[in-house]
C-alpha cells in the first residue's frame, strides 16, 4: 500500500514545498540547505578539494536563495536545480580541477585528498598515497575530457543524477547527455586499455579448464 | 566477471573516500545563508515585512534550528499589550479585546476609503523612501537604530542608495533575475515578485466582501501551517496566516503609495473579522511618532497604523520569551514535527509551556537566550515616502 500517491498536478511536493514556503518566510530555505548542503558538499569536494567545496556550496546555496522565485514548483525534486547552479560555479574552477587530476596522474598523490592531510587527517591520508596505476590512467583520463564531457559523467557517475536529472542541471536535451556520456565513458575505456582491469585479475585466478 | 560498465564503476570509486562534511564545516556557510534570508533582499530597497510569528533569533544562529510557533490566543494570561499598556487604562473594561479591534479597524476603514485616491504610478516611477529600523542587539541584524535611504522603481525593476551615506556614490541596482508573471493573477504575482506594484495590484484585485477576500488571501497565502517548521516559524492558525499576509500586502504597498483606498478600507473591514485581532493603542513608532499596534497573535507580531489617516507607517515584532531551539539531532522526521506541531496547538498556554520544557528534554536543547517577553526585538517605520523624479532626488 502506497502512503503518498501522486501528488496532484499544480501542488507543489518535496523541495518545492520548501521553496515555495521560503519565498514568504525566507528562513525556510535553510530547511533545503540542510537537506542538500553535506551531499553536494562532497560532491564538489571530490573534484575540486575541500576549500573549494566550502566557497562552492556556500555560493551555490546563496545564489539558489536569490533565484528560489524562479524555481518551477512542479518540479518536487531541487538537486538538480542545485547541481546545476553548482556545475557554473565549478566551472570556474575547471583549470584548477584539471590541474589537480594531472598532478595525480603524474604523481600518485591526489591532491584533492592531500589538501584533506594537511588539515589534519594525515594518518588517513598517508595510506592512500599510493595509487593504483589504473586510477592514475583514470585521473588522466578524466582531466583529458573536455569540460561539458566530464561535467556530464562526474554528475551521472558521483552525483547519482539521472540522465533526465543532468540533462535538467545543464538545460541540455537529455540526447545530448546520452551523446556526451557516451563520448567520456569511450574516452576513460581506452584510457584504461580498453579492457576491465579488475576483469582481468579474476580471470587470471580462475582455474585452467 | 565482466563488468559492461566498469569504466564507469572505477569512475564511481575514484575518490570515494572523499567524506561528507561534518556539520561544523556547513555551518559557517549555513550561517551565511540564514542571514541573507533574515534581511530584505531582492532589490535593497523593498522591505518585506517580517513574517509575522517568526523567532527572530534564527537570523543568527548557526546550527540547525527549528522555531516552534510558539503564538499565545489573546486569551492567554498577560498578553504583552496588556503588560505594556499598565497605567494607560482608556479602555472600558465592558470593551473585549475583540471589540475594540473591530472598532478600530473598522473606523480605519471608514478614514481610509474617504482619503483623496491617487492614480497608480507608472511602473518605472521612482520612489524616496526613508525609513528608520531597530534591531535588538545580538539578535536581529542590523542591530540597533538604523536610518536608510533608498529609491525604488514602482514595479521594484531598479533600486539605488548612497554607498556611505550621502557623502557616498549613488548605487543603482537593476534586477538580474527575472520572474515572469505573464498570466498570473494579481496575488500569484505578488507572491513572485513583491515591489509596491504588485501589491497595489494584488490589494485592488481584491473583493470588497469581508468573507470573499478572506477566502482569497488564504488561498494566495496557501497552506503554511503544514509545513515544517524547520528553519522557520509559520503562522499557526487560519486567522493568523491570512492577518500575516494582509499585512505583508498593506505593508509593501505602503513603500510606494499605498494601495487603492476602496481596496485597503476593504482589507481593513476583512482584517476586522479575523478570529484574535487585537489592537494596542498608544504606542510610538520607531520615528517616535504615535501609533496603534494591530496583532493577531496576542501582540507579539505587530503592523503599525498611524492614528490620524490609518495609514500602514511601521511595523514590530516583540519577544514571546521563548525560543529558538536546536535540535539535538539534525533533524526531525516531518512525521515527528507534524504530530508536535498538532499538539502545540491543541494545548492551552500553560499545557504548552509544559510540553515544551518536555520536548527539550527529549529531543531539543535551548540555546540562545531571549529577551523578556513583550521586549521590542525589532521594528521599522517609513519616515517619508515620495515620488521622485529619479534616484538622488529628494
Amino acid at each position: 500500500m502506497r502512503e503518498r500517491g501522486p501528488t496532484p498536478a499544480g501542488e507543489p511536493s518535496g523541495d518545492a514545498v520548501m521553496i515555495e514556503r521560503s519565498r514568504r518566510y525566507p528562513e525556510a530555505f535553510a530547511g533545503l540547505y540542510d537537506r542538500h548542503a553535506p551531499a553536494l558538499h562532497r560532491y564538489v569536494a571530490r573534484r575540486l578539494g575541500d576549500g573549494a567545496a566550502d566557497d562552492v556550496v556556500a555560493d551555490t546555496f546563496l545564489d539558489a536563495f536569490r533565484r528560489r522565485h524562479a524555481y518551477d514548483l512542479s518540479i518536487s525534486d531541487a538537486r538538480p536545480w542545485l547541481y546545476g547552479i553548482a556545475a557554473n560555479l565549478i566551472g570556474k574552477h575547471s583549470r584548477a580541477e584539471v590541474r589537480m587530476l594531472r598532478a595525480y596522474a603524474r604523481t600518485g598523490t591526489d591532491p584533492v585528498l592531500t589538501i584533506r592531510a594537511v588539515n589534519g587527517h594525515a594518518d588517513e591520508a598517508d595510506s592512500r598515497l599510493s595509487a593504483q596505476g589504473a586510477q592514475r590512467q583514470l585521473a588522466d583520463a578524466i582531466a583529458g575530457l573536455t569540460p561539458a564531457d566530464r561535467e556530464v559523467l562526474l554528475l551521472i557517475a558521483w552525483a547519482d543524477l539521472s540522465y533526465t536529472e543532468v540533462a535538467a542541471a545543464l538545460r541540455i536535451p537529455v540526447g545530448t547527455v546520452r551523446s556526451r556520456l557516451h563520448r567520456a565513458r569511450t574516452r576513460v575505456r581506452q584510457a584504461l586499455g580498453g579492457h576491465d582491469p579488475s576483469a582481468l585479475q579474476e580471470e587470471r585466478q580462475e582455474p585452467v579448464r | 566477471m565482466n563488468d559492461p560498465t566498469y569504466e564507469l564503476t572505477m569512475v564511481s570509486e575514484l575518490r570515494a573516500e572523499v567524506p561528507e562534511p561534518d556539520n561544523a564545516r556547513l555551518a559557517t556557510s549555513r550561517a551565511l545563508l540564514i542571514s541573507k534570508a533574515a534581511k530584505p533582499e531582492r532589490t535593497r530597497a523593498i522591505r518585506i515585512a517580517r513574517p509575522a510569528f517568526l523567532i527572530p533569533t534564527l537570523a543568527v544562529t548557526a546550527a540547525a534550528a527549528v522555531a516552534f510557533t510558539y503564538a499565545l490566543s489573546p486569551g492567554d494570561a498577560n498578553p504583552p499589550a496588556k503588560q505594556i499598556a499598565q497605567g494607560r487604562s482608556t479602555t472600558p473594561a465592558s470593551v473585549t479585546q475583540a471589540q475594540l479591534a473591530a472598532r478600530v479597524l473598522n473606523t480605519a476603514s471608514d478614514v481610509v476609503s474617504r482619503a483623496p485616491v491617487s492614480a497608480e504610478p507608472a511602473p518605472g516611477q521612482w520612489i524616496y523612501t526613508k525609513t528608520v529600523g531597530y534591531g535588538y542587539p545580538g539578535l536581529v541584524e542590523p542591530s540597533g537604530i538604523t536610518t536608510d535611504e533608498e529609491w525604488v522603481t514602482f514595479d521594484g525593476t531598479k533600486s539605488a542608495y548612497y554607498a556611505n551615506g550621502n557623502s557616498g556614490q549613488l548605487i543603482i541596482h537593476t534586477r538580474t533575475w527575472t520572474a515572469s508573471t505573464a498570466g498570473l493573477s494579481a496575488l500569484a504575482a505578488f507572491n513572485a515578485i513583491v515591489s509596491p506594484k504588485t501589491a497595489y495590484d494584488a490589494l485592488a484585485s481584491l473583493p470588497q466582501n469581508p468573507r470573499a477576500l478572506l477566502a482569497r488571501v488564504a488561498e494566495a497565502a496557501g497552506n503554511s501551517v503544514g509545513g515544517s517548521p524547520i528553519g522557520g516559524g509559520a503562522p499557526a492558525t487560519k486567522g493568523q496566516i491570512e492577518f500575516a499576509y494582509l499585512s505583508s500586502l498593506l505593508w509593501n504597498a505602503a513603500g510606494g503609495v499605498g494601495g487603492p483606498a476602496t481596496a485597503e478600507a476593504a482589507a481593513y473591514r476583512a482584517m476586522a473579522t479575523i478570529p484574535g485581532v487585537s489592537v494596542q493603542q498608544g504606542i510610538t513608532d520607531e520615528a517616535g511618532d504615535p501609533a496603534i499596534g494591530v496583532s493577531d497573535d496576542g501582540g507579539y507580531s505587530q503592523i503599525l497604523l498611524d492614528p490620524v489617516s490609518y495609514q500602514v507607517i511601521g511595523e514590530r515584532q516583540l519577544s514571546t520569551g521563548i525560543g529558538p531551539i536546536e535540535l539535538k539531532k539534525s533533524s526531525l522526521s516531518p512525521a515527528v514535527v507534524n504530530k508536535i506541531r498538532a499538539k502545540m496547538l491543541k494545548l492551552r498556554a500553560a499545557a504548552k509551556l509544559q510540553y515544551l520544557h518536555q520536548l527539550v528534554a527529549q529531543h531539543l536543547a535551548v540555546v540562545e537566550f531571549v529577551p523578556p517577553r513583550g521586549t521590542v526585538t525589532s521594528s521599522s517605520a517609513y519616515v517619508k515616502v515620495s515620488e521622485v523624479s529619479g534616484p538622488g532626488a529628494i
